[in-house]
């Protein structure tokens, strides 16, 4: 399709009615915007600015894109050590956070086992009081609560080194 | 990525493109000399010249000449971009009427005279110059729908200068 053909502005009907209604409007004629007279003048102008533009294309300096790779390069390295020296400092702190955590949990687990064992010596202790006192409410009235065992002092060996107090 | 052929230009084979420029370019020296260009066949031209120069082909070759113009224009009305100056004061300052006369009788350059500039810019565009509504939202660089808006308000304003003593139009 040339380019002179009016169809190729793709108009809608409408928008034509409309650009002829206001041509009425306006009153008088206005000009054919596709009537051209291609003089040997306008052919020769047409000519030398299609060679201006074909001198220019081949004149302007593209920067090749290895020298923009190249000028990108010092960045994208140091982008790139920033990020790996970035991973690894992230890897280290989720390591060391997970070696707290795992300190943590087992730290809690000796703190609950015994919280258990001193909560069973205590039973144990209650209970023993209790068979004391049922045994020998006196011994226990002259001590208090004080726990004391009776001993059997023939069985206790003389101690090396020591002196026997009258009374005792 | 579709690459322009070296032996074709964006119009299409080289009879095709002359046909274009032989057609464009006249219009499109007369739409820089509506942004008051010192120098508006340089602006044609250098229009033409970047648009062969892209490797890759524009969908709308017509609508990226006039989007380039009317920049190039601009850029060389505005010198010093610090100056912050609103695009429709440059319009004014420019040498539209100079170009309407070119193109347009007596009666047509009055009736565009009274609208305001921003619709007078797109009606300019779809009524004398012939694009799409597509290709001035490429032009002007806004909405389809802002394009179509601008030009039904031109359309409003241009029914309310031939009935001035009133009457009901409805703004699509």
């Amino acid at each position: 399709m040339s380019w002179l053909d009016p169809a190729r502005i793709d108009e809608s009907a409408e928008d034509r009615a409309l650009r002829e209604e206001l041509r009425g409007l306006l009153g008088g004629p206005t000009p054919n915007f596709f009537q051209a007279t291609v003089t040997p003048e306008l052919v020769t102008l047409a000519e030398e600015l299609r060679k201006e533009a074909q001198r220019r294309r081949n004149t302007s300096r593209r920067k090749p894109s290895w020298m923009l790779m190249a000028a990108a390069l010092p960045f994208a390295l140091v982008l790139t050590g920033l990020g790996a020296w970035g991973i690894h400092q992230k890897q280290r702190a989720d390591v060391l956070a997970q070696d707290l955590a795992r300190q943590d949990n087992e730290h809690r687990q000796q703190l609950v086992a015994v919280s258990d064992q001193l909560k069973n010596e205590r039973q144990a202790k209650e209970e023993l009081v209790r068979v004391i006192q049922k045994e020998d409410p006196k011994a226990f009235r002259r001590f208090g609560k004080e726990l004391v065992i009776p001993v059997d002092r023939n069985a206790i060996p003389a101690a090396a080194n020591t002196q026997q107090v009258k009374g005792q | 990525m579709q690459l322009l052929n070296t032996t074709t230009t964006p119009f299409g084979p080289p009879s095709d493109f002359h046909e274009a420029f032989a057609a464009l370019y006249p219009r499109l020296v007369s739409y820089a000399l509506r942004y008051g260009a010192t120098y508006p066949e340089d602006i044609a031209q250098e229009a033409f010249v970047i648009l062969m120069q892209r490797e890759v082909p524009v969908e709308h070759p017509t609508a990226f000449l006039y989007g380039t113009v009317r920049t190039l224009a601009l850029t060389e009305r505005r010198p010093m971009k610090n100056k912050n100056l609103s695009l429709e004061v440059v319009v004014e300052q420019g040498r539209a009427a100079e170009a309407d006369e070119q193109l347009l009788n007596a009666e047509v350059r009055e009736r565009m005279r009274t609208l305001s500039p921003t619709f007078r810019e797109a009606l300019w565009l779809f009524v004398v110059e012939g694009l799409s509504i597509k290709e001035i939202s490429d032009v002007l660089a806004i909405p389809e729908a802002t394009v179509k808006t601008r030009i039904h308000r031109a359309k409003a304003q241009l029914r309310d200068l031939l009935n001035p003593s009133g009457g009901i139009h409805v703004l699509a």
